[in-house]
């Protein structure tokens, strides 16, 4: 994990220098323009006017000291603007996780085990809507329907009292979930599928077993591992697609910092969040794999 | 009479005094307490040394109490009760209004143990903004300043060495500094800008980044605040604020509104739209020191070669504004007339300059080269909307005379290097209203220097103008600078597009934001109608 994490921050402070654009400038274009003189005197307060190398050297010593630096932008120390943030990042996330659980899971199991008819076709559509519609745009629609025309849901920012929070987590959670949506039913439909004509489902029904022990305690056990595996390894993608939620709803999440701190040049806020996210993923894949041992007792770590 | 009669004229009488009630104005509220909310698209933390943002130096003018505030272009008093300039603009002594307090229920003032704003107060902000040299004070104003004293718990004395005639405009002036108490600064430390404290009409709550600040009145105010609280909250999609403007999420949209809603909310009878008074030009910049844009010739059939005034209707949409220059329609240094005399529809005259510059299609392929070689210019320009149908349309054009343009659409911060390495090309850019902007863009180390703007006639002008305190000369010599810039350089205009903000009807006394937003001053006091919501 440690060279992980050293490669992701080396490989993200060399890359965001790479891009074009002077933090300074960009920090001041929406207030007033700024003379040559007057973005110098800035610069070489932040440590900007230091070589690359030395650059990375204190940023990595502080890293190392539990010190993230400050952000250019905001001048507020990089874990603040983390810490603040995270915690509604990880609700959204695993909202939508759960809700994407909750709904493909059945969906998918359901088409599969009635596959051909009826139930199976309007399964498959439903998913095919799910990975063919933009989230963005999903959001948007819902916002103008639920939030403007029948005025159930507030559309953006957070609720204050619990009910009221749950009240405007619902529209992104739903928004978010739909980028897996689509993607799990199909997966747990052809799991469900392919297990279910494995030789042990076979007999398992001629030892006389009924319908829903076979399908449910046989079958879906092993059927599950796949759609783990699609789900933890999609973990990250549903990061991404938080970031544009996030922006949407006006939801204060860890994406929309590190798009914002992109388009800044806000370096340390850039190469501590894509940190952050790095250790989000390793810690989900390792959970990931914890589970595997539960479902299938069979997988064992040495 | 009867009493019948008696209580019907009563009626009456109360009917009609309450409809002549003054608005909230001199103090009385028509409806106390509610909510403000206002939809900004970023929020940074509070610090007036830092907070380099429009929105959030609104935050800020309703935290501190400033010097003065701005309203309809002109200063009125806030902290400073009135001031003196002295006749060659060099010494204002600024008069502190008495009694008032910083806030207080807090951890720097714990509640009834605050103090009142002095003099003092004054003259350390001012000093800590010059000091740290990352601040944002303006590095005009920065040039200027000899000193600041408190001659008085109530008197302060700002000297310039040179008179500086816009003072008050947001891009150089003092509009920037907020009163702060040196207590807070030493408790809070880096952290200031979190725990802002001030003794303007409302204080500070609490900030969540990127989510939303919130504010309640300010009661020890020399004004009461008709609203009980303000929220800033932060909507960075503009489609989605739009929704929940129209929702009534949010009262106020407090950022520029894209032309196709500003057409929408002008229909719309519960909303009005409110002109921020200070139009924008959109114009093409150019590498001028290298060739071919090095030859007035080739800038001018650029400028010729397309219909600004149509493109810039058709994507402003009711926010376009024929004109052309530095300064649009009520901004001081406007010159009438600019658009049509050096920018009109005119690609016959585009290609006969191309002609005469040998800039010609030799080779049949329907495209003109420069010394053999195909001629192919890049243009740059950031990706929101409506940049990208800008530079689409200036590649029409260009291509209707022959001329290749490239389309090379990147973040602002791309586009900003380039510029700054003097890449050659053309440039899509945006002014900024007022005089200062204009003193950024086209003055001496201005924004676009670098791509060789360098004019030592229009740096005098500017520079003379700057310190001019004599308003029709003043005047004249911007105008002077303007027509300059036109004829020197052709800089390609498409025209102006007026800032519109949008509110809900509900919220009432309420004008709009200019450098600095007006919740409550002498003239008025904003209010929610929430039977009206």
């Amino acid at each position: 994990m440690i060279p992980l994490v050293f490669g992701v921050t080396t490989a993200t402070f060399a890359l965001i220098h790479l891009i074009p654009g002077d933090p300074v400038e960009l920090m001041m274009s929406n207030a007033r323009q700024l003379t040559q003189e007057e973005i110098h005197r800035i610069r070489e307060k932040l440590g900007l006017n230091d070589p690359l190398p030395i650059q990375y050297v204190r940023y990595v010593t502080n890293l190392l000291k539990g010190d993230m630096g400050k952000s250019v932008r905001s001048r507020s120390a990089v874990s603040y603007e983390i810490m603040q943030r995270l915690p509604d990042t990880v609700i959204l996330t695993v909202t939508s996780i759960c809700l994407v659980l909750v709904l493909a899971l059945p969906i998918g199991i359901l088409s599969a085990l009635k596959r051909g008819t009826w139930i199976d076709t309007l399964a498959m559509t439903f998913a095919l809507f799910g990975v063919s519609i933009p989230a963005f745009w999903f959001g948007i629609m819902l916002m103008l329907i639920f939030g403007l025309h029948l005025d159930w849901l507030p559309t953006v920012g957070q609720g204050k009292t619990p009910i009221e929070f749950a009240r405007s987590l619902i529209l992104p959670s739903v928004t978010l979930s739909l980028i897996l949506l689509g993607l799990v039913t199909r997966v747990a439909r052809s799991s469900m599928l392919e297990v279910l004509s494995l030789d042990y489902v076979r007999t398992a029904r001629a030892k006389g077993l009924g319908a829903k022990w076979v399908n449910f305690r046989h079958a879906l056990p092993n059927a599950l591992i796949p759609i783990l595996t699609v789900v933890s390894g999609q973990f990250a993608s549903l990061l991404g697609g938080a970031v544009l939620i996030e922006k949407v709803f006006g939801w204060p999440g860890i994406g929309r910092l590190a798009v914002d701190s992109i388009f800044a040049r806000d370096y340390l806020v850039v190469t501590n969040t894509v940190l952050v996210f790095a250790v989000m993923v390793i810690l989900v894949n390792l959970a990931n794999d914890i589970l595997y041992c539960y479902i299938d007792p069979r997988i064992r770590f040495q | 009479m009867k009493l019948k009669t008696v209580l019907i004229y009563a009626a009456l009488v109360l009917v009609l005094s309450l409809s002549l009630a003054p608005a909230a104005a001199d103090g009385h509220c028509p409806q106390e307490g509610g909510t403000f909310t206002i939809g900004v698209d970023t929020f940074l933390p509070m610090d007036p040394n830092t907070a380099a943002h429009d929105w959030t130096f609104y935050a800020i003018t309703n935290i501190n109490s400033m010097l003065f505030r701005i309203e309809s272009g002109q200063p009125v008093g806030d902290l400073a009760e009135s001031w003196d300039i002295s006749e060659d603009g060099t010494v204002y002594t600024w008069h502190i209004r008495p009694g008032m307090m910083w806030h207080d229920g807090n951890e720097v003032f714990p509640e009834g143990e605050s103090r009142e704003v002095t003099a003092h107060d004054v003259v350390y902000s001012i000093y800590r903004q010059y000091d740290d040299t990352s601040s944002i004070m303006a590095a005009d104003l920065r040039n200027l300043f000899v000193s600041a004293e408190a001659t008085d718990d109530h008197t302060v004395v700002l000297t310039l060495s040179g008179p500086d005639a816009i003072m008050y405009d947001k891009a150089r002036g003092l509009t920037f500094t907020a009163i702060v108490a040196q207590e807070a600064i030493e408790h809070y430390g880096d952290d200031y800008g979190l725990n802002p404290l001030g003794s303007g009409p409302f204080e500070f709550v609490s900030y969540s980044p990127d989510e939303e600040v919130v504010l309640r009145a300010n009661e020890d105010y020399y004004i009461d605040p008709c609203l009980d609280e303000v929220i800033f909250r932060v909507m960075p999609d503009v489609p989605a604020a739009m929704i929940a403007l129209e929702a009534g999420d949010i009262d106020w949209w407090g950022a520029v509104t894209p032309g196709d809603d500003v057409g929408r909310f002008l229909d719309n009878e519960d909303m009005t739209v409110i002109n921020f008074g200070c139009p924008v030009a959109t114009r093409l910049y150019m590498s001028v020191d290298k060739a071919p844009f090095d030859d007035v010739r080739f800038r001018k059939a650029l400028s010729h070669m397309k219909d600004g005034n149509a493109i810039n209707a058709a994507l402003r949409g009711p926010t376009h504004v024929k004109g052309a220059g530095t300064a649009g329609p009520g901004v001081a240094g406007y010159v009438e007339g600019l658009y049509d005399e050096y920018h009109a529809y005119d690609p016959e005259l585009s290609m006969s300059l191309l002609d005469e510059l040998g800039i010609v299609d030799s080779d049949g392929d329907g495209w003109r080269e420069m010394d053999g070689e195909l001629l192919e210019i890049p243009m740059f320009a950031w990706n929101s909307d409506p940049a990208p149908d800008y530079v689409a349309a200036t590649v029409d054009a260009g291509a209707q005379i022959g001329l290749k343009i490239r389309p090379e659409i990147a973040d602002p911060g791309t586009n900003n290097a380039r510029r700054k390495d003097g890449e050659w090309g053309i440039y899509l850019g945006q002014g900024w209203c007022g005089e200062g902007g204009t003193n950024a863009l086209w003055g001496r180390n201005g924004w676009i220097s670098t791509l060789g703007y360098v004019d030592e006639e229009i740096f005098t002008l500017l520079d003379q103008s700057a310190q001019n305190l004599d308003e029709e000369s003043r005047e004249a010599q911007l105008q002077a600078a303007t027509t300059r810039v036109a004829a020197l350089y052709f800089e390609p205009a498409f025209g102006f597009f007026n800032i519109f903000t949008v509110k809900n009807n509900y919220v009432k006394d309420f004008f709009g934001g200019e450098w600095t937003l007006n919740l409550v001053t002498d003239d008025h006091n904003v209010w929610i109608n929430e039977d009206e919501r």
